[in-house]
């Protein structure tokens, strides 16, 4: 034998959340989205926000594609659980107008370019 | 625990569904529809529960046209329905689109694209499709193919 020490591995594995493969997983996303994209024209009028329909559809396919490349399944089933959350809680009429209107704000202001917006924010010259 | 999230959604889409009335339609189900169609089944259902028979023929006239059993249900409807419904999803670019064109590869759609192009399919004939079925359909001669043998379990002719 060539080897000097094995190092032995605990190999460990985590316990699931709700999906056992990554097919599981898939199809879980997949039927979220699903439900989502049925949801939306009714989100629209009982809401009454002022959004059209392809804009709520670009928006709720921004959000699925933010963890687009998330592989770890229990993170994927987390995600899918707190957007069935979201989906129960919007569907439901348990949110307002603003909480819906939320998914669309700003979370990055941009930064200024010009001198007058550098000197509003207080950056030095 | 496969389809938790898919029963407490579709759950939902029901009940609200049954509110909004304009929907009211797709979230029957496929499997109303046919007994009522059957003119045969209309006397045993008008003896039990005493509605009148004009009532029942004039019902189930509203549901044969609903169902579109009798506009025929042939290969080439289904063919001219699905293209005519996949064109008119804008990401997919007319020129390149043919019967055996694969979604993913040549017409360069991701799954969740895949996902609403089957919605619209499941929303022009007016039934789901299961998850394992939805997988396996990757261009419309597929799509094609199904719709056909769905059909036929639904005792619709296609020819």
């Amino acid at each position: 034998s060539t080897g000097g020490t094995l190092i032995r591995q605990a190999v460990k594995e985590a316990k699931p959340v709700f999906s056992a493969t990554s097919e599981d997983a898939r199809r879980r996303v997949l039927n979220l989205y699903r439900a989502w994209f049925r949801q939306l024209p009714y989100i629209i009028r009982e809401y009454d926000v002022p959004l059209t329909l392809p804009m709520c559809r670009r928006k709720l396919r921004e959000n699925f594609e933010k963890y687009r490349q998330v592989n770890d399944i229990r993170v994927i089933d987390l995600l899918v659980a707190k957007g069935q959350m979201e989906l129960v809680e919007t569907a439901h009429m348990w949110k307002q107008k603003t909480h819906v209107m939320d998914y669309f704000k700003q979370t990055v202001s941009p930064k200024p370019t010009d001198f007058l917006g550098k000197f509003f924010d207080g950056k030095e010259p | 625990m496969l389809g938790i999230c898919r029963t407490k959604a579709s759950l939902t889409l029901q009940r609200l569904a049954k509110l909004n009335s304009f929907r009211a339609l797709s979230s029957l189900g496929f499997t109303v529809m046919p007994k009522f169609a059957l003119p045969s089944s209309n006397k045993h259902i008008s003896t039990l529960s005493g509605i009148s028979q004009h009532a029942i023929q004039r019902c189930s006239q509203w549901r044969c046209y609903a169902s579109a059993s009798s506009a025929g249900l042939s290969q080439d409807k289904i063919t001219e329905r699905v293209m005519t419904v996949i064109k008119l999803f804008e990401k997919i670019s007319a020129e390149k689109l043919t019967i055996e064109s694969h979604f993913m590869k040549e017409l360069g759609l991701d799954s969740l694209d895949h996902v609403e192009l089957l919605m619209a399919i499941e929303d022009e004939f007016g039934f789901e499709i299961p998850d394992q079925d939805a997988e396996k359909l990757n261009k419309p001669s597929d799509i094609i193919k199904y719709l056909c043998e769905k059909m036929e379990d639904r005792q619709y002719v296609c020819m």
